[in-house]
């Protein structure tokens, strides 16, 4: 009796240990890996727009200490010394992290991307300034591709291992011991795995002869073919310019895309986002909601140096006889898509898209029990609102018109060759500065002649005379 | 015996103590015994337990009935200690009787200790263990194998055994024998062990022939043989068995044996060398041995406890990290650690036998030579701390080291320390350089080193040897390639000379920017080192030359990258003593005479000219552009330092201590456009002046620079009491070179914080009049 007794007290407390042991093992498992914390709380919905995490953590996480490490081990392969900062991306005074780039710790810190990598950006209106971060402008001076490649290039090298990285670690933080063994079997070669595998889905934009993107720029519908319909890779190539994407409110009822490809600014939110690695749950939809309704009312930037008032009045007369069709709210072509044989301008990004990628983009977003204004296919590019058009150079659908004035002049007259990616205000022609010894270092070459950059078409207003030409560019300073 | 303990560990702990309390107290043990741990008895892991007891710490027991007393056969090598008392008394769970063992006199580290047995039935005894008065865990024992026993009797009992002993059956086959010298004392049984171990095992028995032979060694050859038969005895004539090597052994032709049959199973037998007595011996027939070997087990865990020992040690030591420590902040400030020692640190003895085995690096004897202060009798210079990391002392640089300067009122005079003042005759660049050298120089081995070592006498333990030859030295010189690959910019930088450094360059080899892709302007940002003394009232005000930041604390954990004090590294108790004590510590007062009507007359031009920005006095940093930037157009000093700080930086350096402690993350850094104003407290100590020290007094900088000297010498301690700073004109003494500054030199402009606003246009009864104001500050 007392044995029986005994003997089950024992089991029992062998039973207890072995359940304790194994909670404890998913407890650390979970803490290690799954325990998800909120980011602090953002000052603002600018802040959040910049910072705030897209939920992708779990899809392309990358480790913070690896993230850290990266840039001190491999400066190679960046494109010039100054780690991230190289790459272009916006960086505000004093924050840990770039815009764009959000921290948030699932298990342990990652970091992932989200909208502000390519819808923020700086000014300056002279050399001797702190850059002035506007969000939701088009990432002006942001190398999106060179930061995919980087990453890739790190990847593939033998250095990227657990004893190179976790020295470089230990100039940065003292990592436990389990820590340690968890970078070292675990997250380094995973991450290595993943990066590498991603540089597989990304060869194709790495093919010889095409043109690279480039700060500023992505293969949108490209992008969108690849990822999200997982359609086979085509020779089309439709680099094009990050747009702004604040003050969303004018593009209600508009074509979206350059092309016009989607219907509502919700349903271009909904797929970048998918496009990030987003997962579409209930949060998600929220967070959708709550950045669209900020977007929509968030303020184009004002110019930022003087302008001349009298001249931008002459120059509104020009805009309302020469542009306004097309450019100004309420006007007939505004937000509709002009057919390409009227346009005239690169065709590439147009038929990068087809109909049959349209079908099964739908079908896609429509499986993941996403509800979104379908997408279509088109045949020419959207005439689009000019509101805070000074921050949105260079200009055309592929950014292959350096300035304002350069866009008033017939194609054959503007320039051929210019640099992107240098964020000082040209108050002169209307745009960034594209030419001398500071932008040629900072900035990136761009060859109007190379495939998906070609600079013709939007003949409109390119006969003007001088004067006019003056008067218009001084008026869409007020834009 | 095992079958005993085992049938007690799969017993539960009531049925043991049921078995305890039916049982009698039984006869006090005699002799060896075999022990087992019996703890959590009846679950699985009970037999683990015992095993691990019996492999690691303990084996049994041993009584001595005459002294009444036992010892316990601890470590896996049965080596007896912990003594008790056994005698017979009321027990503690039934109060009947019982056998106590008694630790509490005899005892130290078990003088808590009690234990009781019974004999549950004969041979074999179920004990408790108490600590104090809580029961701690069964145990059991029996008695060791009958040849064991034999060694616990004294000659003349084994004498009287073998007297009452029939000869009884001639053995067949293999026995296992042991030798019995000394009987009966400690001696004799571990001998008896070792003969087993290495000599002899026993004796085959061949009972066809009649013969014998011996195993020898533990791999058991057989050899040496011998004839078996019934004789009579050499003791007492009456019958035995005799083994007589006479006939059949050359080397143990002298070696006659008999033996008894003293027990079922047990041989006593006596060695004679010719007539003479020697040993006697024990042989136990095969059949009778339980099938037991102990012996693989037990030098496992020998092995084992080996390794834990050499591990715990090892443990120990790797975690070891002391710090040298001093009782005074000043002398803390300028000798103790700030952590870089942990991952940057010279191991002490290499340290020192650097110049002896390098002195053609260095511009004269010793690290004197590069400006290294040396106070008193020290072995180190000021701002070398020294620290205990894994049982390695090592020593690296600290504050101090730039932040310690001296003062000769003339070339006879024995020069001042003055702590917080800019380090006035270190050439760091020059030091740095003669490390690089050294670790190049193919004399950089660990057998040069460790032999210079020896010969100037370092005292290093052997660990701490060895493992310097084959890693310590090869790891530093690694280390120290890659830093200098890093730092390859530094040599298209002119000289940089004593009492400068380049501030941000390293910051951005730390992020691992490739300094010479940088456009030429932004790699030459060598500057003066700062005085440190007063960061109270700097608190807030724009810090570094350029204003490049605001928080103290954050400034410092940046200078503390130079002392090799990285995030996971950094000291941070060391830090906050050397951060609290600057925040208040007094610049020196100027120990010279100051004319005190002249200086009088300076002050309110002091006031007119220069108190907006650089504050009222020495002391009162008040005024409306203390701490604040001057747009570089304006200020028009030399740029390459404002340029060699850029935006980028800014944004790279916000992930600088990222990722570890809260609040300690670099958030204050800004790209400024100019340089900042300073408060002037101490002034007198802090030439030569303006960011670059390219101006050498005070009343030089008074002079519109076009006056102010193109080409002088740093380096030079002996005071210039007359235009205030050091004295800039000697090139040599005794020797010694000092440093020429050329302000045509790229970073090295003169050029600036000049015109009337500047007092430059003032007469120069006016300047001298600020200057001897000034040296009140």
């Amino acid at each position: 009796m007392a044995k029986n007794s005994l003997a089950r007290a024992e089991k029992k407390i062998a039973l207890l240990a072995v359940v304790g042991a194994v909670a404890y093992i998913v407890w650390f498992g979970w803490y290690k890996f799954f325990r998800e914390v909120e980011q602090p709380a953002f000052a603002s919905e600018a802040e959040r727009f910049m910072y705030g995490s897209m939920g992708s953590e779990d899809d392309r996480g990358l480790p913070y200490m690896i993230w850290l490490a990266l840039p001190r081990i491999f400066p190679e392969y960046l494109p010039g010394p100054g780690g991230y900062a190289s790459l272009g991306v916006v960086w505000e005074e004093g924050k840990e992290l770039p815009a764009g780039f959000s921290k948030k710790t699932v298990g342990f810190d990652r970091v992932t991307n989200n909208c502000a990598a390519c819808h923020t950006a700086t000014y300056r209106t002279r050399e001797d300034q702190t850059p002035i971060v506007v969000p939701a402008a088009p990432a002006n001076t942001s190398n999106v591709q060179e930061y995919i490649r980087f990453l890739s290039d790190c990847a593939g090298d033998p250095r990227f291992n657990a004893d190179v990285i976790l020295a470089e670690i230990a100039m940065i933080k003292k990592l436990s011991w389990v820590d340690r063994l968890i970078y070292r079997f675990l997250l380094i070669p995973l991450t290595k795995k993943a990066i590498l595998e991603q540089r597989d889905q990304f060869a194709w934009m790495n093919r010889e002869g095409w043109a690279d993107w480039g700060p500023g720029r992505d293969d949108p519908m490209n992008l969108t073919k690849y990822f999200m319909t997982e359609m086979p890779t085509d020779d089309t190539i439709g680099n094009a310019d990050f747009p702004s994407i604040w003050n969303l409110k004018l593009r209600e009822g508009q074509s979206m895309n350059w092309a016009g490809e989607t219907l509502s600014s919700r349903a271009v939110i909904i797929d970048s986002a998918l496009g990030l690695g987003m997962p579409p749950t209930a949060e998600w939809v929220k967070r959708m909601e709550d950045l669209d309704a900020w977007l929509k009312q968030l303020a184009p930037p004002k110019y930022p140096m003087p302008i001349d008032e009298a001249l931008a009045g002459a120059g509104r007369v020009v805009y309302e006889r020469a542009c306004a069709s097309c450019h100004e709210m309420g006007s007939e072509y505004v937000g509709t898509v002009i057919d390409i044989a009227e346009i005239g301008t690169d065709p590439e990004r147009l038929i990068t898209w087809t109909q049959e990628a349209a079908d099964i983009a739908n079908q896609v977003v429509k499986d993941l029990g996403v509800t979104r204004k379908n997408m279509v296919k088109t045949n020419g590019y959207v005439a689009q609102p000019l509101d805070g058009v000074w921050m949105r150079a260079p200009y055309l659908h592929n950014g292959a018109v350096p300035t304002m004035r350069d866009l008033l002049e017939p194609p054959a007259k503007r320039t051929v060759v210019f640099y992107r990616g240098y964020d000082l205000v040209d108050a002169v022609n209307l745009g960034f500065i594209s030419q001398g010894a500071e932008a040629e270092r900072v900035g990136f070459r761009f060859d109007t002649r190379e495939r998906g950059n070609g600079n013709g078409g939007h003949l409109y207003g390119t006969d003007l005379p001088q004067q006019d030409k003056e008067a218009l560019i001084e008026y869409m300073k007020t834009q | 015996m095992a079958s005993e303990f085992t049938k007690l560990l799969k017993m539960p702990k009531e049925q043991l103590d049921e078995l305890y309390k039916s049982s009698s107290a039984g006869d006090i043990p005699q002799w060896g015994t075999h022990g087992v741990a019996i703890a959590l008895p009846g679950s699985i892991f009970a037999r683990l337990i015992a095993c691990f007891v019996r492999l690691v710490c303990w084996q049994g027991k041993i009584f001595d009935s005459d002294e009444g007393a036992l010892i316990n056969k601890l470590s896996p090598l049965g080596i007896g200690g912990i003594k008790a008392k056994v005698y017979k008394d009321k027990s503690w769970v039934d109060g009947k009787e019982t056998i106590v063992l008694d630790y509490s006199k005899t005892s130290f580290v078990a003088k808590k200790i009690r234990d009781e047995i019974r004999e549950i039935k004969p041979g074999v005894y179920l004990g408790k263990v108490w600590w104090g008065k809580t029961p701690l865990i069964h145990f059991a024992l029996v008695p060791e194998s009958p040849d064991a026993r034999l060694l616990y009797r004294s000659k003349a009992q084994l004498d009287e055994l073998y007297k009452n002993s029939p000869a009884g059956d001639i053995p067949v086959g293999q026995t296992r024998g042991t030798a019995i010298f000394l009987p009966s004392t400690r001696t004799g049984r571990v001998l008896a062990k070792l003969a087993r171990w290495i000599v002899w095992q026993g004796k085959i028995f061949d009972p066809d022939e009649g013969t014998l032979i011996n195993m020898l060694t533990p791999l058991r050859f057989g050899a040496i043989k011998a004839q078996v038969y019934k004789d009579k005895s050499w003791i007492d004539d009456k019958e035995t068995i005799v083994l007589d090597y006479a006939k059949t052994s050359f080397v143990a032709k002298k070696i006659r044996d008999e033996i008894r049959q003293v027990q079922p199973g047990l041989y006593l037998g006596k060695v004679w060398w010719g007539k003479k007595r020697l040993i006697d011996f024990a042989l136990v027939p095969q059949s009778y041995i339980a099938r037991t070997n102990e012996w693989p087990a037990r030098i496992v865990g020998a092995a084992v406890i080996a390794l834990l020992v050499a591990a715990g040690y090892l443990a120990c030591r790797l975690n070891i990290d002391r710090p040298v420590t001093y009782a005074s902040d000043e002398d803390h400030f300028k000798y103790g650690s700030t952590g870089g020692e942990r991952a940057s640190g010279i191991p002490y003895w290499v340290w020192r036998v650097l110049p002896e085995l390098f002195p053609e690096h260095l511009p004269g004897p010793g690290y004197a030579s590069l400006g290294f202060v040396f106070e008193g009798d020290n072995d180190l210079p000021v701002g070398v701390s020294k620290r205990d990391v894994q049982g390695v002392d090592r020593v690296f640089l600290n504050c101090a080291v730039c932040h310690v300067g001296t003062v000769r009122e003339t070339p006879d005079s024995e020069p001042v320390i003055y702590t917080g003042m800019p380090a006035n005759t270190f050439d760091l660049g020059k030091f740095q350089q003669f490390v690089f050298d050294c670790v190049t120089d193919e004399k950089f081995t660990p057998q040069r080193i460790l032999l210079e070592i020896e010969r100037i006498g370092g005292d290093m333990d052997w660990v701490s040897e060895l493992a310097m030859r084959y890693f310590g030295i090869g790891y530093m010189r690694e280390r120290l390639l890659m830093i200098m690959d890093r730092f390859t910019f530094v040599k298209k930088q002119a000289e940089w000379g004593p009492g400068r450094v380049d501030t941000f360059s390293p910051a951005k080899v730390l992020l691992g920017f490739d300094i010479m892709k940088l456009p030429e302007r932004e790699r030459f940002g060598v500057v003066d080192f700062p005085s440190i003394w007063l960061q109270r009232p700097r608190q807030g005000m724009k810090l570094h030359w350029d204003g490049n930041n605001t928080s103290v604390e954050e400034r410092n954990r940046s200078a503390s990258f130079g002392t090799g004090a990285f995030p996971p590294t950094l000291d941070r108790v060391g830090m906050k003593r050397i951060e609290d004590w600057l925040l208040d510590k007094q610049p020196p007062e100027y120990p010279f005479p100051i004319n005190e009507a002249l200086a009088a007359k300076g002050k309110p031009l002091y006031q007119q000219y220069c108190s907006d920005c650089h504050g009222q006095d020495g002391r009162n940093f008040e005024g409306s552009q203390v701490g604040e930037v001057v747009p570089i157009d304006k200020i028009a000093t030399d740029r390459n330092r404002l340029d060699s700080y850029t935006h980028q930086l800014a944004m790279v350096q916000n992930s600088i201590y990222a990722g570890g402690e809260p609040g300690e993350r670099f958030s204050h850094f800004r790209k400024t456009y100019g340089y900042v104003n300073m408060p002037l407290d101490g002034v007198w100590l802090r030439g030569p002046y303006l960011h670059n020290g390219s101006v050498p007094t005070l009343r030089d900088l008074l002079e519109p620079s076009a006056n102010r000297p193109r080409v002088f010498y740093r380096g030079y301690d002996v005071y210039d009491q007359k235009r205030v700073g050091f004295v800039s004109n000697v090139s040599e003494e005794k020797g010694k070179q000092y440093s020429r500054f050329d302000t045509a030199v790229r970073g090295n402009g003169n050029k600036g914080h000049e015109g009337p606003a500047y007092g430059t246009a003032l007469s120069p009864a006016e300047k001298d009049a600020i200057v001897e104001y000034l040296k009140t500050f």
